[in-house]
């Protein structure tokens, strides 16, 4: 299991964005709408950093947010997101548009077509992007 | 096991979506440039450059894993409307493939059903696709593997048992070997390349970051070799059964070939290969057209609406319908002209170009970032690179001259299809400036 230093953690901006997701995740009625029966674990890795988290999307809502990762690596439920920290913190909080970071080469997304497309429209909907 | 299932995926994908019905088609053009020998090079000849392509399109890949390929390559390392003009010419010719793929279904459909019109059963097939997508519904990777593995290795089979008791029949001799070789190889090369086009879909494909680094890159040779075998045996197998001239006279040479084996049941036989090919490969390759469309609207380069994305689905319905439509209208010009030949050949030539500015793109992303992460690195010597830059868009352009008597129409539908994407990137880059000052606005308001 990878492992995160938690004071690291504690001060890590990119938590912080993560949290502002989850707090804009779960506020959002037309995200639920979207998300019916869709359960998956966002593992969120910084490229340079290394900082990794996993975010569990569990009965409609973003149910919990930890550093590291414990789950087998070829779980079908598992959407893996790699970027560069500073363009995951502006993914997170809305100010880059992860369709855009896919076509720039900014991010990674390792998961089936409709997961990729779940996400984007996620977005969409949490920052009207 | 899960890695053989990996990388067992990963081929299946990249032969079954260049394996199409219009594979057979090409097959049948290129029995009109070359005999059956320099095609069969020809055709080891066009897998071996696209191999060697596969290489550096695995170092972009891995650059870039899991970006949409094709805009993301051309978007990072050529100027902006340059790969914008590219883009728009490979979805033109994703676009023309839908319509010449549903075509030459319906041609084999109506052997056995020849009172369907075959416009009807086009647009069948187009609406069918559009609606499964449309409902979000995936093909499972299982099924993937599953339908390409069983097309590809009827047609060995098919093609073993037909030609193996007839090889006499090749006739080869010193003739055959010494007739204008590099004139047959020369007009066969560049439509060739179009028996391959698509293997590089799976960059898009990977279960994780590692698989960039070894998997990807593995799987691509081998899914044009597995390719290249199939089709040089089904060649060979068509020379030792069916006259030249009968070859040459259809779009389906493999029909009259099923049925000198099988008789009147060698219709059904191809009709089952043509739903395993639409399955393997069409399916997959309007997903992906409707996937670039999707991305290319989400980045402003086409109307929003086309970007939109079904709320209860997570499908791009957007994408979907604007393919639907183009390819659509796409197949009422193929079915109405018979353009089928003349657009897998323009296509060819559109691809031809692409790859080469793919290899261009690898040359000039080490200038430009030569520290970017690289898991993987093409190990093709720079002067090999440059020499496959000019020899790529010279076999696409020696196969708009290969249909004989044609070269009018070919020359006039390429010429439409450029003149198109350059309105639509001087229409983009409007498009995206006004959205932008828009988007602004809003912002400072």
């Amino acid at each position: 299991m990878a492992t995160t230093d938690v004071s690291a953690v504690q001060t890590s901006s990119l938590l912080d964005s993560l949290q502002d997701f989850q707090r804009r995740f779960n506020e959002n009625a037309r995200v639920k709408k979207l998300i019916k029966g869709w359960d998956r674990y966002l593992k969120v890795e910084g490229t340079d950093t290394n900082e990794l988290y996993t975010v569990t999307v569990k009965d409609l809502m973003v149910t919990k947010i930890e550093p590291g990762y414990s789950l087998p690596e070829d779980d079908e439920d598992v959407i893996t997101l790699q970027a560069a920290q500073e363009a995951l913190v502006r993914i997170f909080t809305g100010k880059y548009n992860p369709s855009h970071a896919l076509i720039d080469g900014a991010l990674a997304v390792f998961s089936g077509d409709r997961d990729k497309v779940k996400l984007e429209a996620i977005a969409m909907l949490v920052w009207g992007l | 096991m899960k890695k053989a299932f990996e990388l067992g995926f990963y081929v299946t994908f990249g032969a079954g979506i260049a394996f199409g019905i219009s594979s057979f088609t090409i097959l049948s053009e290129l029995f009109k440039v070359a005999n059956s020998f320099w095609l069969v090079v020809s055709i080891c000849l066009a897998g071996l450059v696209c191999m060697l392509l596969s290489s550096a399109i695995a170092e972009l890949a891995s650059m870039y894993p899991s970006a949409p390929g094709v805009r993301t390559y051309l978007k990072v390392a050529l100027p902006p409307r340059t790969s914008l003009f590219l883009v728009y010419l490979y979805l033109m010719f994703m676009i023309m493939v839908a319509g010449i793929e549903s075509y030459l279904f319906a041609l084999v459909v109506r052997q056995l059903f020849p009172q369907l019109p075959a416009l009807a059963v086009v647009l069948t097939l187009l609406a069918l696709t559009v609606i499964v997508n449309l409902l979000g519904l995936e093909l499972p990777r299982g099924v993937q593997m599953f339908t390409t593995t069983a097309l590809i290795l009827s047609v060995l089979v098919l093609g073993i048992t037909g030609a193996s008791t007839h090889l006499g029949n090749l006739h080869w001799n010193a003739a055959t070997l010494t007739d204008h070789p590099l004139s047959q190889i020369g007009d066969a090369l560049g439509s060739a390349v179009y028996l391959f086009i698509g293997f590089e879909w799976v960059t898009m494909m990977g279960f994780s970051a590692k698989s960039y680094e070894r998997k990807i890159p593995i799987s691509m040779p081998l899914a044009i070799l597995t390719n290249v075998v199939a089709y040089c045996i089904f060649s060979l197998a068509l020379a030792t059964r069916i006259p030249v001239s009968a070859v040459t006279a259809t779009a389906i040479p493999q029909l009259p070939y099923f049925v000198q084996i099988f008789g009147p049941r060698g219709s059904v036989v191809g009709l089952a290969l043509s739903i395993l090919a639409i399955v393997s490969c069409f399916n997959a390759g309007v997903m992906g057209g409707s996937r670039l469309i999707h991305a290319l609207a989400r980045e402003g380069n086409f109307p929003k609406s086309w970007g939109k994305i079904s709320l209860n689905t997570g499908a791009p319905i957007g994408g979907v319908l604007a393919l639907g439509v183009m390819a659509s209208i796409a197949s009422v010009a193929i079915v109405s002209f018979e353009l089928e030949e003349v657009a897998a050949v323009v296509g060819s030539a559109i691809v031809c170009c692409v790859y080469a500015a793919f290899m261009w793109a690898v040359l000039r992303l080490r200038k430009t970032h030569p520290n970017a992460r690289r898991t993987f690195r093409s190990p093709l010597p720079i002067w090999l690179n440059w020499v496959l830059i000019a020899v790529l868009p010279m076999a696409g352009v020696l196969a708009l001259f290969g249909i004989k008597g044609k070269t009018i129409q070919v020359l006039a539908t390429l010429a439409g299809l450029v003149v198109v994407s350059g309105v639509m990137v001087l229409w983009s880059t409007r498009y995206n400036k006004t959205e932008a000052e828009m988007r602004l606005q809003a912002k400072a308001s």
